[in-house]
């Protein structure tokens, strides 16, 4: 989403102001003269300064502009990616890394314009593959299902 | 010379050689695809390197790095696509020998100039940074305030395209920084709630989702047309006559690398553009460039791997990133337990050198694993985007897993990628913010000691003449865009 250079300052003012408002209820240690709203304090008053420069500047063009990653079918290809993300956090622990990976890659591979059958073949050698690096030689405990317990 | 022995040994045990030759022939297949950068490379190596001694883990970072940056001539050259945004100087030409019919002739030389500027770069570093070291051992808290304020306002304000829009994105990181349990009070600051996020906010899946998730987007949704690759001949034939005329092309493109990769903010994008630039007001043809003339081509070849290279003095030096790779490995040196600065030359000067040495081989490697990706380029560049972006999204999702052994750091990946698509689409650089969360918590530490030392009296931090001289080139590094936008303004009113 491509914004105006003004909509982005007002959006950092907004920030900055989140912030320090955000640090409002951190206590305060007696006798302590910089506490921990210190410095984020800074960062948001920083913000703040920041998007009234950028509102003073010039900006030409529309306040908001879909770009062409969100407009026809590339718009349902960005959301599969980023909810086949979500689904990988949710399925794993049930299917395992193997299936669910190999799942993931395949619908993938198909939404964005991939033949079935080589799509089938390459989620499957790259999630093992996968599963190869990082559960079995870097030792990492990916989730478990009933391939895993198969190879193991 | 005891030093330089151990770096040695260290350097060729067997880890370090096969996370060497492995990390190369990952980056040189990186980079050969269109599409995949030498960054979002590193960003994916770096949960591998999680796992890693520190010495193979930079050195496979570094060899990574050089290899893909080399290897992102190839689809530059074949198909006028280039495959790093430090090839884009030099695509016109290596396009139009193509074109004539003379692809090897052009991939040859490029291959050779990254190994002879790579080299060069890599000399740079081992002279300067050690220099520049021994002069820095004297510094205290105040001066790294002001160190990691350099390095955040250069890659702020300097490197990006927009200072305004690079300081948002700065203190968009500064600000994750502070998410997570206060270092100096105890106080849990932003976590809503969140007992993961009281830890903080993990460096590696915001890294990867800022760097990898959109070129992911970008290259799901690409489509891409079917290409035809031309043949190619012997690589090395007529080589030798072409660079020994050129010599001077070869050797001033790794020089003009090695200085301009060693300013903080720089890197090898710029190196590439000012080193071909320079080739053209040099030549005796300049109406030739961009029609398929060597000379620009050897130049900036040679500038851009040197100035990867060179980009690691400020890195290694001061903990200033030379650009956005380096900025990744500030983040793993600290994951290593080794605090960039002065003092990793004093405490384990074997560690520096044992990087150096790997830097060294990975340049040499350049020639034979150049050889063989351009015999199999063919190949490469008719992988359709759909197949590789899924396969390097779930490349993001088992690396971020993998840090915490929990799906929070893929969600954190997730949500970083976001932020990431939104900063690139635009224009906000993403290299600030990453630094800021590196830095951050740094930067807070010494500002809020020195302060506390001083009981709030802001002089300390120009009470010492370095301080002072540090203090100065930060102010004018923030100043004088203010001053240049201030003069255009007044220039363009009536």
């Amino acid at each position: 989403m491509q914004l105006n250079d003004r909509l982005i300052g007002a959006l950092a003012i907004c920030g900055g102001v989140a912030i320090i408002v955000g640090t409002l209820g951190f206590r305060e240690l007696p006798g302590q003269q910089f506490g921990s709203a210190f410095f984020p304090r800074i960062v948001g008053t920083a913000l703040i300064l920041t998007g009234a420069a950028m509102l003073a500047m010039r900006a030409d063009g529309p306040w908001l502009r879909l770009p062409a990653l969100l407009r026809g079918a590339a718009k349902w290809q960005v959301a599969a990616a980023l909810a086949s993300v979500i689904g990988w956090v949710v399925v794993s622990p049930y299917l395992g890394f193997i299936a669910t990976t190999t799942l993931m890659i395949w619908i993938l591979i198909l939404v964005a314009g991939g033949r079935l059958v080589p799509a089938a073949l390459t989620a499957l050698v790259m999630a093992c593959l996968l599963y190869l690096v990082f559960g079995i030689l870097l030792r990492v405990p990916l989730p478990f299902g009933a391939i895993e317990r198969f190879l193991t | 010379m005891n030093v330089y022995w151990e770096a040695l040994v260290l350097v060729t045990e067997p880890a370090t050689l096969g996370a060497i030759l492995i990390a190369s022939l990952l980056g040189i297949t990186l980079g050969a695809i269109p599409g995949l950068t030498a960054v979002m490379g590193v960003a994916l190596l770096i949960p591998i390197t999680f796992f890693m001694d520190p010495v193979p883990a930079i050195a496979s970072i570094a060899s990574l790095a050089a290899m893909a940056i080399f290897a992102g001539d190839i689809p530059g050259t074949l198909l006028r696509i280039p495959g790093t945004p430090a090839s884009a100087a030099y695509v016109e030409d290596g396009y139009a020998m193509t074109k004539a019919g003379k692809p090897e002739r052009a991939l040859g030389l490029s291959m050779v100039s990254a190994c002879v500027g790579g080299v060069m770069g890599v000399i740079a570093l081992m002279v300067a940074a050690p220099l520049l070291a021994r002069f820095a051992t004297n510094f205290s808290s105040v001066e790294y305030f002001w160190l990691a304020l350099l390095g955040l306002s250069c890659a702020a304000i300097i490197a990006a395209g927009s200072a305004l829009k690079g300081i948002v994105s700065l203190l968009f990181g500064l600000w994750v920084a502070t998410i997570g349990i206060d270092a100096v009070a105890g106080q849990p600051r932003f976590t809503f709630g969140s007992i993961e996020l009281m830890g903080g906010v993990s460096f590696i899946p915001a890294m990867i989702g800022m760097f990898a998730l959109p070129e992911v987007l970008r290259n799901l949704t690409a489509r891409q047309p079917r290409i035809a690759t031309p043949t190619m001949g012997p690589i090395l034939a007529g080589l030798g006559a072409t660079l020994r005329k050129r010599w001077r092309n070869l050797l001033r493109g790794g020089a003009v690398g090695s200085l301009v990769g060693a300013l903080p903010g720089a890197g090898a994008d710029i190196a590439a553009w000012v080193a071909y630039a320079i080739a053209r007001r040099r030549s005796a043809t300049p109406e030739a460039f961009g029609k398929g003339h060597d000379e620009g081509l050897i130049e900036a070849g040679a500038a851009n791997n040197a100035a990867l290279s060179s980009a690691w003095v400020p890195t290694l030096v001061f903990g200033i990133p030379g650009d956005s790779i380096t900025a990744i490995v500030i983040g793993v040196l600290y994951l290593k337990g080794l605090e960039p600065g002065p003092i990793i030359f004093v405490k384990s000067p074997e560690l520096v050198y044992a990087i150096l040495f790997a830097f060294l081989l990975a340049n040499l490697l350049l020639i034979p694993l150049g050889w063989a990706v351009i015999r199999m380029a063919r190949h490469l560049l008719r992988i359709p985007p759909a197949y590789f972006a899924p396969v390097v999204l779930a490349c993001c999702i088992v690396g971020s897993f993998a840090i915490n052994n929990t799906s929070y750091g893929v969600l954190t990946m997730l949500a970083f990628g976001v932020v990431g698509w939104i900063f690139e689409e635009n224009r906000i650089p993403i290299a600030p913010a990453i630094l800021g969360i590196v830095l951050g918590g740094m930067l807070e530490f010494n500002f809020v000691t020195s302060m506390l030392k001083s009981r709030g009296d802001l002089a300390i931090f120009v009470s010492r003449p370095v301080a002072a001289a540090l203090a100065l080139i930060v102010l004018m590094i923030w100043v004088l865009p203010i001053m240049r936008a201030m003069r255009s303004r007044r220039k363009e009113s009536p």
